[in-house]
């Protein structure tokens, strides 16, 4: 277990290097020179030499990558050009939001995805089945952002019951916090609880088809007791799985749905970033987004032998 | 990077690209959505922001965020008023001596920058090379210094080579950059290196570790500002703090602002799309009014070093082509009376303004165009037309792209965002190896008011302003102009203006006026050349 | 569970051997009939399909043409739909719109299950290159798509060729690991082991045996893909880094008509609707495949 634990652990490692490589090679082909953007219409030639000296943007690339990635590695993700502030102070400033609203999100899709998966799984074809059929087909078929303008008008603009904007943190106590980030966690949401309810479906009636559920069916035990101690507990590890896919969905949803709500989250100091060139800001959140996905498939994947005891490696 | 331009001040911008998002209120702690309700001298203010402030340097950038930044934190030794003359702000005045060649500028007493430290000469001079050396007027008056002297602390003298009469229109020019004071450890940062911290002199005090870029700043009255005893006007006389604090927001998406500001959950929007405005006309809480004492210009640059549009006839065909009302009034939306012509390289504000010359700005029709330019002698050339990606130059863009298409012409339009274009347009190179065509811009009235803060009636080919129009007698007027006693400056510029239509450095499009909306609990909103936001009180 | 195969990919595993192709036939079409999904979904398609190939026949106005006395009209006889912002006719934008987002995403589609393929069975030929095209495949699959195809877009500019570039290389990964999957399971087949025990050629191996059984799960993936793409080029053009705005694509339409939500719903209904239609007859299709081939896809 602590062998298997150790080598899935040193796996992550070529991952993020090649993720490393794949963010530095990115913005070294970009077109765009920060240099010229920060020297303005006014500049002269020896300035933007200056400039591009001082961002060491003269340098060798592979140079350049190494001493990138030595930075990082004592936890330095530079200073944003466009700002002068450190990355990771402009990061911090806004992870709270994009957790937060990321974590309410899961909650939903949680909930509403293993419900809906086991309803359905209760009898293939029945009321529930078709509903889901129908509520997964038309979650993968909204994008988010029509999904959110839905929610807005609804809820915020034809209702009056949600504001449209003005997020809270949770820090700011879970009233408001949920007042203001429901809309958002919706829409970014229905996507992944349909995706979750599919799963939970498809692993309910595998485990239902098991032998040893048969037999406690035929031992007369109730319903409920086979669903939930039985079935559920070994349909966990996909469930699990897919929770853990769903990560870089949600990350990539709040670009689009941070800006409609007006969160001040991640995904609107990435769609910043590019819009200024601002090379440390995007390659500082591709790689932390990066990051959080190999860690939080690490952290599933470790909780296999928890979740199924069989599981030895 | 002249960010002023396009994502500037007009009142539709819908910046599609910049989705930032935006805090409200307070940030954390409970000041949950009540903060800032009610009104009197404890007031918030709070401010819908259209453009991000991600750059606390208003010398280094000219982005629209960080230029009204700049005039809420920082103050000027001199302002231009509501008609663009320039007057005293910080200075209580000044004294010209040795034949116009030397000014001795006197500050006002009880100045102090925000930490509490006073106002010396010794902060003025570095802020003024500072900025010069980043301003295009700057530099025409560097040119023309000969030494900077401190006499005291409250007084010191620019020496000039020559007379130089437009010595205070450049140290009050209003377009972006202005000369700001900082104070002299700032000052004296490298001007290709933003400054990172905010301590002005003006009436508000940033609040820095409140700010989150691109979606929050925060500022509050500094108490040790002393206004001036005049009314304000544009951006000189008295500026008061009527509010505690202000709170701009970024909110980018224009039906989310739509709803923040009618729900109450905001006082103010400084660009509401035209197209939105109806929507809150029949609101009786809000206000819908003017927030800028100048239109907003938008201009169509040709690159006048490679074909097709190196062939003067083929501008002029161009500009037979475009009709200016009509993209005018599709900015202007369903607001028609604020869509203007525009038939002069100056501003309708401008003391310069004339329509000599302009012939053909009248013709607006393509038909003519197709045959002027057949007859031009077009081959064909493929025109590569570059937009912003917000409206709106998008708009006009494709707009454009549309007249150029019915002329005949092999067009392809891109639409980058505003960094993105202004690094394209500096290669001038043919459109095969990255080089353009045309792009679509626009500047506010303050920018484009006489021959030489007009950053694009140039004619000084590469040296000169992206598109790099070669018109000797175009430069040769502009300084002539600079130079000449005040009664010659009329007639020069008019002069300058028929050159100018001979050759078109660049084709005026038109012209539409901006509006801001406001709570009615908002009073004393104050035009001036740029969103200012002192003078401006809240009742209850 | 040895590497990181956790995505939001179909895990898709075959349940049979390849049918002979008698019974192949019978099956599909017998599949064709009965399968609601797969009908409902050709039939969207299909419907969408015509109106894209016949849109100049149909529209009756030019995509592209700007007439600013005309903007915002509400629907007419003219303008079946209405028009917008600029005065260009909605229904002309939205059938030549179809054609743009078809286009995307059958191309991203395509070209993603062809280098999907390549690379799956590159990783799966030996054990080293298994370990370094997963490693790349992990780390690619690691940035979210979104982001990844926004940071593409940002370094080549906006066309709908590179738009395909970038959702392509977002999307050829899920590809490849599919497929490699398929082949180190299939490798374990009886009926591959005899085939390879009877000497079977490796070209002979691959097209008679191993190809067919991959068309099936390859098929279902394609759909997927098809209908991913189609919403990351949507959600690229709304955020403003997709094709140019004067093309006529929904996601253009969308985000043009971003600021008039309030007062004109339905110039970002209309987009939304065929785009969110054109998708459901794409999973439709997927959903319809994947029964009719019986591929247990766990999506």
């Amino acid at each position: 277990m602590i062998g298997y634990a150790l080598r899935r652990t040193l796996l992550a490692i070529p991952v993020m290097g090649v993720v490393a490589v794949i963010v530095f090679s990115l913005l070294y082909f970009a077109p765009g020179d920060p240099a010229l953007v920060i020297a303005g219409d006014t500049a002269s030639a020896e300035d933007i030499a200056r400039i591009r000296h001082s961002l060491h943007l003269d340098q060798d690339p592979a140079v350049r990558f190494a001493s990138w990635v030595w930075q990082l590695l004592h936890g330095d993700f530079g200073t944003s050009i466009y700002s002068g502030e450190p990355v990771l102070h402009l990061i911090g400033q806004r992870a709270g939001a994009t957790v937060g609203l990321m974590l309410l999100a899961t909650l939903f899709a949680v909930t509403i995805g293993i419900t809906l998966g086991i309803l359905a799984a209760r009898r293939k074809g029945g009321a529930w089945d078709r509903l889901l059929a129908g509520y997964g087909t038309l979650g993968f078929s909204l994008p988010p952002f029509v999904m959110a303008y839905i929610l807005a008008f609804v809820f915020a603009s034809t209702l009056h019951w949600l504001p449209v904007q003005g997020f809270q943190p949770i820090s700011a106590g879970p009233g408001p916090f949920l007042r203001t980030a429901i809309l958002p966690a919706l829409s970014l949401g229905i996507v992944f609880s349909a995706l979750i309810a599919n799963v939970t479906r498809a692993a309910m009636i595998e485990a239902m088809g098991q032998d040893y559920v048969r037999t406690a069916i035929a031992k007369g035990v109730g319903e409920r007791t086979i669903l939930f101690r039985h079935a559920l507990k070994n349909a966990a590890i996909p469930i699990v799985t897919v929770i853990g896919s769903g990560v870089p969905v949600l990350i990539g949803g709040t670009v689009v749905v941070e800006g409609i709500f007006v969160v001040p989250g991640i995904g609107g100091l990435m769609v910043d970033a590019i819009l200024h060139r601002d090379y440390p800001v995007i390659q500082a959140v591709v790689l932390l987004s990066s990051l959080v996905y190999v860690l939080t498939n690490l952290i599933i994947d470790l909780s296999y032998t928890l979740l199924d005891p069989r599981i030895r490696y | 990077m002249k960010r002023r331009e396009f994502l500037s001040s007009f009142a539709i911008g819908v910046p599609a690209l910049a989705l930032a998002p935006t805090v409200l209120l307070s940030a954390c702690g409970s000041g949950s959505d009540m903060a800032g309700e009610g009104g009197g001298k404890d007031a918030t203010l709070r401010v819908i922001h259209t453009q991000s402030l991600s750059s606390l340097d208003p010398i280094w950038t000219t982005a629209p965020g960080a230029r009204e930044f700049g005039f809420l934190t920082y103050d000027q030794l001199i302002a231009v008023d509501d008609h663009f003359v320039p007057k005293p702000q910080m200075a209580e005045g000044w004294t010209i001596g040795d034949n116009g060649r030397s000014y001795v500028i006197a500050l006002r007493e009880g100045l102090k920058f925000h930490d509490n430290e006073p106002v010396r000469s010794q902060d003025c001079i570095p802020s003024i090379q500072r900025w010069a050396a980043r301003d295009g007027f700057g530099q025409i008056l560097l040119e023309q210094v000969d030494g900077f002297d401190v006499i005291d602390d409250r007084h010191f003298r620019i020496r000039l080579k020559a007379p130089f009469p437009l010595l205070p229109a450049a140290l009050g020019k209003s377009s972006a950059p202005a000369c700001l004071i900082m104070p002299e450890r700032l000052a004296k940062t490298d001007p290709t290196t933003a400054v990172t911290e905010a301590i002005g002199s003006g009436p508000f005090r940033f609040l820095k570790d409140q700010w989150v870029t691109g979606s929050k700043a925060v500022w509050e009255r500094f108490d040790g500002y002393v206004p001036r005893k005049e009314p304000a006007s544009g951006l000189a006389g008295g500026k008061i703090a009527r509010v505690k604090s202000i709170v701009w927001s970024q909110i980018t998406d224009a039906s989310t602002a739509l709803s923040a500001i009618q729900a109450g959950e905001q006082d103010y929007w400084d660009l509401p799309p035209a197209d939105l405005q109806p929507a809150m006309a029949g609101n009786p809480d809000i206000v819908l009014g003017r927030r800028l004492n100048a239109d907003t210009y938008f201009m169509l640059q040709p690159n006048h070093q490679q074909p097709p549009f190196d062939n003067p006839a083929i501008r002029q065909a161009l500009a037979m082509a475009l009709d200016q009302m009509a993209m005018m009034k599709s900015i202007a939306g369903n607001r028609p009376g604020d869509a203007h012509p525009s038939r002069s390289f100056y501003a309708s504000e401008s003391p310069y303004f004339t329509e000599a010359g302009s012939d053909v700005l009248k013709v607006a029709d393509i038909g003519k165009a197709r045959q002027a330019l057949a007859s031009a002698g077009y081959k064909g050339e493929k025109v590569v037309l570059l937009s912003g990606a917000e409206n709106p130059a998008a708009a006009l863009g494709q707009i454009i792209e549309d007249v150029l298409r019915r002329m005949g012409m092999t067009v392809e339009l891109v639409t980058l965002d505003f960094s993105s274009l202004t690094q394209r347009r500096t290669n001038h190179g043919p459109v095969s190896a990255g080089g353009w065509s045309l792009f679509v811009t626009g500047w506010t009235g303050g920018d484009i008011l006489d021959p030489v803060v007009h950053p694009m009636l140039r004619g000084a080919g590469l040296k000169g302003y992206a598109g790099w129009a070669e018109d000797p007698k175009i430069e040769a007027l502009r300084r002539q102009w600079a130079l000449a006693p005040e009664a010659q400056q009329k007639p020069l510029a008019e002069q300058l203006q028929i050159e100018a239509f001979k050759t078109l450095p660049y084709i005026p499009l038109g012209a539409v006026t901006a509006n801001a909306a406001w709570r009615k609990t908002v009073t004393g909103v104050l035009p001036a050349p740029y969103g200012v936001y002192w003078n401006i009180g809240k009742t209850a | 569970m040895n590497d990181m195969s956790t995505t939001l990919e179909p895990m898709v595993v075959i349940a049979a051997p390849p049918p002979q192709r008698a019974m192949r036939i019978r099956f599909a079409f017998r599949g064709l009939l009965r399968n609601r999904p797969l009908a409902a979904g050709a039939a969207i398609l299909t419907a969408i399909l015509l109106l894209a190939i016949f849109a100049p026949l149909i529209a009756g106005h030019d995509p592209r043409a700007v007439s600013v006395g005309d903007r915002l009209l509400p629907w007419g006889a003219d303008h079946l739909l209405g028009t917008d912002m600029l005065g260009r006719d909605i229904f002309a934008r939205i059938l030549y719109g179809a054609r743009v987002s078809l286009l995307i995403g059958g191309c991203c589609a395509l070209l993603s299950c062809l280098f999907g393929t390549v690379i799956g069975m590159i990783s799966a030929s030996s054990r080293l290159s298994d370990a370094i095209v997963m490693r790349v495949l992990d780390g690619v699959m690691s940035m979210p798509a979104v982001l990844l195809a926004i940071a593409l877009m940002a370094i080549a500019g906006g066309s709908a060729t590179n738009v395909i570039v970038a959702v392509t290389i977002v999307e050829t990964p899920r590809c490849a690991r599919l497929i490699r999957g398929l082949m180190l399971s299939l490798r374990e087949r009886p009926y591959v082991e005899a085939a390879i025990a009877a000497g079977s050629g490796q070209i002979r191996l691959l097209t008679r045996h191993l190809l067919p059984s991959l068309m099936a799960p390859l098929a279902v993936q394609a759909t997927f893909i098809w209908a991913a793409s189609m919403l990351i080029e949507a959600a690229l053009s709304f955020i403003g880094a997709g094709v140019p705005p004067s093309t006529p694509t929904w996601g253009n339409m969308i985000a043009e008509a971003r600021s008039l939500w309030q007062v004109k719903p339905a110039l970002i209904f209309v987009p939304a609707a065929a785009l969110s239609l054109t998708i459901l007859g794409v999973n439709l299709l997927g959903e319809g495949l994947r029964q009719a081939f019986d591929v247990k896809a766990g999506r």
